[in-house]
């Protein structure tokens, strides 16, 4: 290749990273049809990593079997009362709402969803979920796993689409202690050396007292397009602060819920059951 | 067309090993750079008209399957790319030390580079970045000489006008 084609290539190049840069929509597309195309290959490696991890986790417990049924045996016994009684409470409840006239309240759908893939770099605090715009996942809605939020949906690409952590910096969702009416906004914080997520409340009354051990749960105020359903929980306080205006309160929380690779999650979604 | 198929596989094969890797958390939550390695690799490797190809079109598949805006990727792999097509002449790329120094460099650029992206275009707070570059040099001088030792002569040396 001659110097001059050589110049026009790397100019070539520059202007092609200008043109991507300025132009979110071209990114968008682009994005999306990179990951679209990409994604039989994701799932076929995220299967791969799935039989592995369970063949791993079968050799090493081979021996403790029969105590593992045993354990889950009793822990679903459990669950099945837990249910019961809660049943008894929400039709309790429905009779009493419809007693004082009140409207019944909508309750959500959950889409199950599988995790195929982490982010690629590490910058960032992201998985990427299996259902996209192909099941009408839509962006900026409630993530959860059985033990409560793991983040929020971002980008929708055609088959899959992208779950912002809650440890992210980025993310951020309007939060409530669940005992009492003490509001304020739930932030990532990123993780710890350790790989802990770290997630603060910020914006809380100072003349409140708060104590360590709360349970905090999603508030329900949703803007734009959000939909966090209300009662989602998020963690328990472990640190409470007094903002460095001293106007706030804010404390740390340790999340309950982590995406990981392995585990089994829904999307929220509007609508009834 | 041979080159450039198992060339995708390779990119492929790489990203879905990068993400599924876990975040290394005591270096600041950086992963094992395959992707870019391999990218590297093929440089050192191709003709100068392939490896611009091969460079550009990593760097679109890198940064799609990131969150973030277009940028980390396609600002600087052009750039090692055209370090490498400079230097390449002068250096025994099949060398260990070579391949050591020459990946810790390129991780280490892509990390300071995507850094000032992120600081620059405020998409997002960073956090332990002088660790993320330290790790950075660390993990880039192990996978450079792992992906080249597993690669070895996959890809056909084009860089003197071997086989095209």
């Amino acid at each position: 290749m001659n110097k001059k084609n050589y110049r026009k290539g790397f100019f070539i190049v520059i202007a092609t990273a200008v043109v991507l840069l300025g132009w979110p929509k071209i990114t968008n597309i682009g994005k999306s049809l990179i990951r679209s195309v990409s994604f039989p290959a994701e799932r076929v490696g995220a299967n791969i990593n799935l039989r592995a991890s369970d063949a791993a986790s079968m050799i090493s417990g081979i021996g403790s079997g029969p105590e593992r049924e045993k354990q889950l045996s009793l822990q679903l016994v459990q669950a099945q009362s837990e249910l019961n009684r809660l049943r008894n409470i929400e039709s309790e409840n429905v009779r009493l709402r419809k007693a004082l006239g009140f409207k019944k309240t909508t309750p959500y759908n959950l889409i199950p969803a599988n995790v195929i893939n982490r982010n690629i770099s590490g910058w960032w605090n992201t998985i990427r979920l299996e259902p996209g715009a192909n099941k009408k996942i839509k962006a900026n809605h409630a993530v959860l796993s059985p033990d409560g939020l793991v983040g929020k949906t971002f980008q929708i690409n055609r088959y899959s689409c992208e779950v912002l952590l809650l440890s992210d910096p980025a993310f951020r969702v309007a939060a409530k202690l669940s005992d009492y009416d003490v509001f304020g906004i739930v932030k990532g914080m990123g993780k710890t050396l350790t790989g802990q997520p770290l997630v603060r409340m910020e914006f809380i009354n100072k003349n409140i007292k708060i104590e360590i051990g709360d349970e905090v749960v999603t508030s329900g105020f949703n803007h734009n397009n959000n939909f966090f359903p209300s009662g989602i929980h998020i963690g328990y306080i472990e640190k409470i602060y007094i903002d460095d205006s001293g106007l706030f309160q804010h404390a740390e929380i340790i999340p309950r819920a982590t995406g990981g690779l392995l585990d089994f999650l829904f999307i929220a979604d509007e609508g009834k059951n | 067309m041979k080159t450039s198929l198992l060339l995708l596989f390779f990119f492929v094969s790489a990203a879905i090993i990068q993400q599924l890797s876990p975040n290394i958390t005591f270096f600041g939550n950086i992963k094992f750079p395959f992707f870019s390695s391999i990218m590297v690799y093929a440089c050192f490797r191709l003709s100068k008209r392939n490896a611009w190809i091969c460079s550009l079109l990593s760097a679109i598949i890198f940064d799609s399957l990131e969150p973030g805006p277009y940028g980390p990727a396609l600002l600087t792999y052009p750039v090692i790319t055209f370090l490498i097509l400079k230097f390449r002449n002068n250096l025994f790329h099949e060398g260990l030390v070579t391949q050591i120094i020459c990946g810790g460099m390129c991780y280490f650029f892509i990390t300071l580079t995507s850094g000032f992206f992120f600081l620059i275009t405020n998409v997002r707070e960073i956090d332990f970045f002088p660790l993320k570059l330290i790790g950075s040099l660390f993990l880039g001088s192990i996978t450079l000489p792992i992906c080249s030792y597993l690669l070895s002569n996959s890809i056909p040396s084009e860089e003197r006008g071997g086989i095209r």
